[in-house]
């Protein structure tokens, strides 16, 4: 500053909206050094700049001082938000490279299971013995099929990769975990038969973590 | 730590978050959550919505951390995601019980240090809630950016995805209606920039 201040005023007309333009950037500390420079040369010739310079030096100094930011623990946070991953991951979405978010693909993944129990429950009435049945509704739990299957994807595998797989291998999805973290599977023939044969391919799937039979299944 | 080595360990950690490396992106977390929480205080009156607003915006990092093209600074980039975060937050959640309007509110200025004393940053207080509550939106996210986080100006255009000279009229009209706002401490504006700069 005391050496621009040895310089004389500059000639050129436009250094004024210049050095006004770049006075906040400058204060900020983020301007380029010709700004700096700039800034620094017009001063000492120029009373409108110096006052906004105090202006807007007053402004910075009150927007930094005047916050005070509550103690919040960033590693709480962070586990909070590592605990949504781990959800995250135990589902059927890959950890990055995903174009779909992730909640849509679980929306219509919990579609589907809702289709495939209300299916399953159409099914079960249709070939139920009506005589002297009681009245049901769909929603009723004795017309569900229990998962003969626990299934938990692994990290990548592609939900429509997933319904081919279980196509071929002859079983429903009829559960999903709240977390959406595993599903339940059911024999579409309902033959334990199915559920042995289906076993071993399911684990030696890529896209399979774990698959474990359950209930009445799982003393075979 | 200078600003571009710190750039450098960022990109190294974004690029193993986007392989999925937990304590990478832990990393970046721990780095990035204080300045994050700094600026969206400014703006959301509830520490934990302000919470909620960072873990969204590491979300997103932790699945796009594939999409950085490297444009911009990952700060720059992180910060944009934020800003993107916190305007949904604000549109979505109730308006006038969640915008901050001056983040000065509660504040004790007894904890400022020394001069200029109470009275004054009492005086600046106020001074600075009535000039940003006249500010609109777009204008104070770039004073604030600016002088609050020292975003620079091209910095400030990536994260709020404009042009350089968006801007540049943005702190322009800033200013000038700060000085409007506020002549009696901040002094009259000047004429003859602002008929220049429209």
């Amino acid at each position: 500053m005391a050496d621009s201040t040895m310089k004389p005023p500059s000639t050129d007309p436009s250094e004024h909206r210049r050095a006004w333009d770049a006075i906040p950037w400058v204060v900020a500390g983020s301007a380029p050094m010709a700004d700096v420079d700039l800034v620094t040369h017009h001063l000492p010739h120029c009373a409108s700049c110096r006052e906004e310079m105090e202006f807007q030096q007053r402004l910075h100094r009150g927007l930094r001082e005047a916050t005070q930011v509550p103690a919040v623990d960033p590693e709480a946070g962070l586990q909070r938000l590592l605990a949504r991953i781990d959800v995250a991951n135990t589902e059927l979405t890959p950890a990055a490279p995903s174009r779909t978010p992730a909640p849509v693909r679980w929306l219509s993944a919990a579609v589907i299971v809702q289709a495939v129990g209300l299916a399953a429950a159409g099914f079960a009435l249709l070939g139920s013995n009506h005589e002297g049945a009681e009245f049901r509704t769909l929603s009723s739990p004795e017309v569900q099929r229990p998962a003969s299957l626990r299934l938990v994807p692994a990290p990548g595998m592609d939900f429509a990769a997933l319904r081919t797989l279980l196509a071929e291998l002859r079983l429903d999805i009829v559960e999903m975990a709240p977390d959406g973290s595993s599903l339940g599977l059911a024999p579409a023939d309902g033959q334990a038969a199915t559920v042995q044969a289906a076993l071993p391919r399911l684990r030696a799937h890529p896209g399979v973590r774990m698959a474990e039979p359950t209930g009445a299944h799982a003393a075979r | 730590m200078n600003p571009e080595s710190e750039d450098t360990q960022d990109v190294a950690w974004l690029h193993a978050t986007a392989r999925g490396e937990r304590a990478a992106f832990a990393r970046l977390y721990r780095r990035h959550q204080p300045r994050l929480m700094r600026f969206l205080w400014r703006f959301v009156s509830r520490p934990e919505l302000a919470e909620e607003i960072v873990n969204d915006t590491m979300w997103l990092v932790w699945t796009r951390a594939h999409a950085f093209r490297g444009d911009a600074k990952v700060r720059t980039w992180i910060t944009g995601i934020a800003y993107r975060c916190m305007l949904r937050a604000l549109r979505d959640g109730p308006p006038s019980a969640e915008v901050n309007a001056s983040s000065l509110d509660d504040f004790s200025f007894d904890a400022l240090p020394g001069p200029p004393g109470r009275e004054a940053a009492l005086e600046t207080r106020d001074w600075l809630g009535r000039g940003l509550a006249a500010l609109p939106h777009e204008q104070r996210v770039t004073l604030e950016l600016a002088y609050f986080l020292g975003e620079t100006c091209e910095d400030i255009a990536a994260i709020m995805e404009c042009p350089v000279g968006t801007v540049k009229a943005r702190m322009f009209h800033a200013r000038v209606r700060l000085r409007n706002t506020l002549p009696a401490l901040g002094g009259e504006p000047d004429p003859g920039t602002e008929s220049r700069h429209g």
